[in-house]
């Protein structure tokens, strides 16, 4: 019974496929070519039209749906000129996406982790992220993957799975950014007299907010300075800028004031009562053979 | 010719006449600036000086550069066109963000009162030739500030002069523009004017009979409930600037009623 079901069906198809004409492909083709040159047409033409409204990303994910949609359509109306049974075309759907969702459970997890993404919306088109160990501005946010260019100009691709799992840092959300310097001073230096002079090295940069107020937090003592982080806030756009100015300028202003950015420095105790070390140099006396040099 | 205050009516804006070669030079506050005309190009170069309240002014058109103290600029840039003319125009601007601004102590309007006080802002001078413009320099580049939260608010210029209650405490500087501010508090608790944002590129300017130079009036009235403040513009030179002329119109003219732009956050009296 079964056998004869086949057979049936694998004549039917045969007869199909036999009375397809030259003409039917050509039709077929034309439908497919035309609707998915009109859906190119219409998703680039939606996408220019509302993209001050409503941003870059939502007019790129715009113009894909209608070209995918188009597309799809197009496809369908093209079977349909060569008199193909959609119902078929079903009925094999469902044994297929078992078939190939073992084949490509990679490939699913990132389009689900991308369809995530689109719906959180960590980071937009243009936006300048640290995923990873990687930093560079956002060029296209795909099914399967986000494309970044990193500053030193190199094309980075990262899969939506791991983009999902890693800590993403979007450091162009915010309009403003703090930059943290941490300096350390001798421990001779008057504190007071340092903070009041990186405080004017703040207030004599026009890139450096006024408000929020540039913060000197004190960090600790350290083996051979005390250490206090500088914190400055800037416009986005001019963060680097600052970032360059800051440390130049502290650099600076503490050599004008005579402010000791120390080094590394090792005392040597020798007890409870910390006499200096007696330091002798001795020229080599040795005149006999033999005899080493004493100290 | 160099002037003490008061200010007379030279103006250092306005049209001015170079032949073809000659150069022009100008002193506003801080900011020294040369122009010359070539055949096939105007040149512009600017100096600033470290001293913002520096309160020259001195206008040389044509300038002879012999002999002068002053000496060109290094850089310059240049604008070509088919064939330059002899008018070159200078304009004042009111700055390009607001100015961010606060009271030298601590300051509070009782309820039921209203008080007026005072602000000068910095100004940018702009370059035209015909309609277009070439070119616009600040005569002292303000400190950038934050007005708002750290995740939403506006960039802003910090003004380095405080609000004064009496206007014979403010400077009229040829290189900036007083603006009066009427501030008035319906509510029943004291209005504590920690810092206040005025909307600049939203105001004109005007150029008193003396040559200083004012904005509209502002009024802000602080209402009962919320901590937004009503405001608005008066129309035309304020009373202070006498039979002062409009001089430049507002960078960007408000094209919604003032009321309504009150709750997008375009002013706001410090909280």
């Amino acid at each position: 019974m079964l056998i004869e079901e086949r057979l049936t069906e694998t004549a039917e198809a045969v007869a199909w496929y036999a009375n397809i004409t030259a003409l039917d492909w050509a039709r077929a083709a034309a439908v497919l070519i035309v609707g998915w040159w009109i859906s190119r047409l219409v998703a680039s033409r939606v996408s220019s039209l509302v993209a001050d409204r409503v941003g870059l990303q939502t007019s790129m994910l715009l113009r894909r749906a209608i070209l995918y949609l188009g597309t799809l359509l197009a496809f369908t109306f093209a079977l349909h000129q060569l008199n193909f049974s959609l119902t078929v075309l079903l009925g094999a759907a469902g044994v297929l996406t078992v078939a190939i969702g073992f084949a490509s459970q990679t490939s699913a997890s990132n389009i689900i982790s991308g369809l995530f993404l689109l719906g959180e919306r960590p980071f937009s088109l243009g936006d300048i992220v640290q995923i990873g160990g990687t930093t560079g501005e956002v060029l296209s946010i795909d099914l399967l993957s986000i494309h970044l260019r990193t500053f030193d100009n190199i094309f980075v691709r990262i899969p939506n799975e791991s983009v999902i799992k890693s800590e993403v840092r979007t450091l162009s959300r915010f309009p403003i950014r703090r930059y943290d310097l941490q300096v350390g001073v001798a421990y001779k230096e008057d504190i007071a007299k340092v903070r009041k002079v990186l405080l004017d090295i703040a207030d004599r940069n026009p890139l450096c907010l006024e408000e929020p107020h540039p913060l000197i937090i004190f960090q600790g003592f350290g083996d051979s300075s005390v250490n206090l982080q500088f914190s400055v806030w800037a416009a986005r756009e001019n963060f680097l800028d600052l970032r360059n100015q800051t440390a130049d300028e502290v650099k600076r202003r503490f050599e004008e004031e005579g402010i000791e950015i120390p080094f590394p420095h090792r005392t040597l105790y020798s007890g409870a009562v910390t006499a200096p070390h007696p330091v002798h140099v001795l020229h080599s006396v040795g005149t006999e053979a033999g005899q080493s040099p004493s100290s | 010719m160099t002037i003490a205050e008061p200010l007379k009516s030279t103006n250092w804006w306005g049209k001015f006449e170079l032949e073809e070669g000659e150069l022009g030079h100008w002193c506003v506050g801080p900011l020294e600036l040369w122009i010359r005309r070539a055949n096939q190009d105007w040149r512009y170069g600017s100096k600033r000086s470290e001293n913002p309240v520096e309160n020259r002014l001195q206008v040389d058109v044509p300038w002879n550069s012999r002999g002068s103290e002053r000496a060109l600029p290094e850089e310059e840039a240049r604008f070509g066109v088919a064939k330059t003319g002899s008018t070159i125009e200078l304009a004042p601007l009111l700055a390009d963000r607001p100015v961010v601004a606060r009271p030298a102590v601590p300051f509070f309007v009782p309820p039921g009162e209203k008080v007026d006080v005072f602000l000068s802002t910095p100004l940018w001078v702009q370059l035209r030739v015909g309609k277009s413009a070439l070119a616009e320099v600040p005569c002292f580049r303000p400190s950038d500030t934050w007005f708002g939260s750290n995740t939403r608010g506006e960039l802003s210029y910090s003004s380095r002069t405080h609000l004064r209650r009496n206007l014979a405490n403010v400077e009229h500087r040829p290189h900036r523009a007083i603006s009066c501010l009427s501030i008035e508090n319906n509510a029943k608790e004291n209005l504590a004017l920690e810092r206040l944002s005025l909307p600049v590129p939203q105001l004109s300017i005007f150029a008193s009979p003396t040559g200083s130079l004012w904005t509209e009036h502002v009024s802000v009235r602080n209402e009962e409930d919320g901590d937004l403040s009503e405001v608005s513009l008066g129309k035309g030179p304020p009373r202070e600037a006498g039979n002062g002329k409009l001089i430049a119109p507002p960078r960007s003219p408000l094209g919604r009623s003032f009321g309504s732009l009150i709750f997008g956050g375009l002013f706001e009296v410090g909280n």
